[in-house]
């Protein structure tokens, strides 16, 4: 029999979640990776908040409906002729009173490197189940809830969002490229065309799901030895020794997570 | 950035001049017109021979290590042919010094029967003036269109084969504003003038 019995129901339970994604902060992370035929180097962070618990005897607090709001910001550089094809201004004649017809010769465009920056703000909302986990480091009994597998993300529609605004962030960057004109709507669709719904996918995804995946909210902590303050004089406060701690969804008349303490004096 | 200026030629223009005496010319390319270089110093030539003839001839500037060179770099023309200087896309600006027995020319000073050819590249509206004197000026309206529209935009590929002449005469240019679309050339022939650039004013300011 454990010294001390705690437990909640699913509506402490939701509070606890709560108050462990606000202490959870934003999580922020960078890297390089493909976005289509290119490389871009990024950023993001993530937010959590809200989601309601339900409690599953014997080890398992699911979380509906959590929302992750993120901000994702890349730039990818890529040389423009690897893009769009070359473009030659025309020979161009005119008679030139005093000298007569003069022509220049065929102007071939060089086409500069671009780096585009593009950066999306979004939340999108998943399901997972949690498992308690409880450890004792560094003389601190912790007793989190650790995401038991991969939810999926739905983030067909950010792709689809930031395919739009890489379209904007390019013609933005072109339009100032010298004789881009003629092509410049070209240069735009073979950009968005080169990278794709499937290309931000493949690089959104790997940004984001670490952020999830990884994910642990502290719902207790405790140093392993606290002090006890006498209720009166002339006690002496006595150091209490938390010997154990174990925690799991109990089914009982309700779902209830129950936290098991040891203690020794 | 503009790079409407004569005294820097780049890949998107052309400097030409007649030459209407027979003799032999001589000439350097500099990436900065510096006038005080040794006489000999002037590699390429042009000979003029006595017929006379009206026909263009090209030269083409290109960087070879790291010297300009001229291809070919011996010329040789007939009386009244026009020599006309254009570069590749890897050039860096650069201009054309050259001398005779009947005197010297300088493409970053435009004199009588020179040729300065500017393809604009971007739309805006571009004044031009002299950058020496400002004794002469005038505006380049260049206008966009849209690509996507490919009703507009065949109209823009036929409009790039068709250039527009600014004839300058001392200190008039006619016409002394001229409207084109993004990738058009604007042709400004100097039929008489002391020596004067065609430069984008805001260079000069800048």
């Amino acid at each position: 029999m454990p010294d001390v019995i705690a437990a909640i129901d699913e509506g402490g339970a939701n509070d606890l979640v709560q108050d462990a994604e606000a202490a959870l902060g934003t999580l922020s992370d960078s890297g390089s990776g493909s976005l289509g035929p290119f490389t871009a180097s990024w950023s993001a962070s993530a937010t959590f908040s809200g989601g309601s618990a339900d409690l599953i005897a014997p080890n398992t607090i699911r979380l509906a409906d959590v929302r992750m709001d993120y901000t994702v910001s890349f730039t990818f550089s890529f040389d423009l002729s690897s893009i769009i094809p070359d473009f030659c201004l025309p020979q161009v004649c005119v008679n030139v009173p005093f000298i007569g017809r003069v022509c220049t010769p065929r102007i071939c465009i060089d086409w500069p490197t671009v780096t585009i920056p593009v950066s999306h703000s979004s939340f999108v909302k998943f399901t997972a189940d949690f498992n308690p986990s409880v450890t004792l480091v560094g003389g601190v009994w912790k007793v989190d809830l650790v995401i038991a597998g991969v939810p999926s993300l739905q983030l067909g529609p950010a792709a689809a969002a930031i395919i739009v605004a890489i379209g904007a962030a390019a013609a933005l960057v072109l339009l100032p490229i010298p004789f881009i004109g003629p092509v410049l709507a070209i240069a735009v669709a073979a950009i968005t065309a080169a990278i794709g719904v499937a290309g931000v996918l493949g690089l959104l995804g790997p940004i984001l799901s670490p952020f999830v995946t990884g994910l642990r909210f502290t719902v207790y902590e405790q140093p392993q030895v606290f002090e006890i303050l006498p209720a009166a004089p002339p006690d002496a406060a006595v150091n209490v020794t938390l010997t154990a701690i174990t925690a799991a969804v109990v089914s009982t008349d309700e779902d209830e997570l129950v936290l098991n303490v040891d203690f020794s004096p | 950035m503009s790079t409407l200026d004569s005294r820097s030629l780049t890949y998107v223009n052309t400097f030409g001049r007649r030459f209407g005496e027979p003799g032999q010319v001589r000439y350097r390319l500099v990436t900065a017109p510096v006038t005080c270089q040794p006489a000999h110093d002037l590699p390429f030539t042009i000979e003029v021979a006595r017929e006379e003839g009206g026909e263009q001839q090209d030269v083409t500037v290109h960087l070879k290590g790291d010297a300009l060179v001229a291809e070919p770099p011996q010329l040789s023309i007939a009386a009244g042919d026009l020599v006309l200087w254009h570069s590749l896309a890897s050039t860096p600006g650069y201009a054309v010094q050259g001398e005779s027995e009947k005197g010297q020319f300088d493409s970053s000073s435009l004199t009588s029967e020179t040729l300065y050819t500017h393809a604009f590249g971007v739309p805006g509206a571009y004044e031009w003036t002299d950058a020496v004197n400002r004794s002469v000026s005038g505006v380049v309206n260049v206008g966009s269109l849209d690509s996507g529209d490919p009703k507009q935009c065949r109209e823009w590929m036929e409009a790039l084969a068709r250039g527009t002449l600014v004839v300058i005469e001392g200190d008039r240019a006619d016409p002394s504003e001229v409207s084109v679309l993004a990738g058009q050339t604007v042709f400004f022939a100097v039929s008489a003038a002391e020596g004067i650039t065609i430069t984008d004013a805001r260079l000069i300011e800048a």
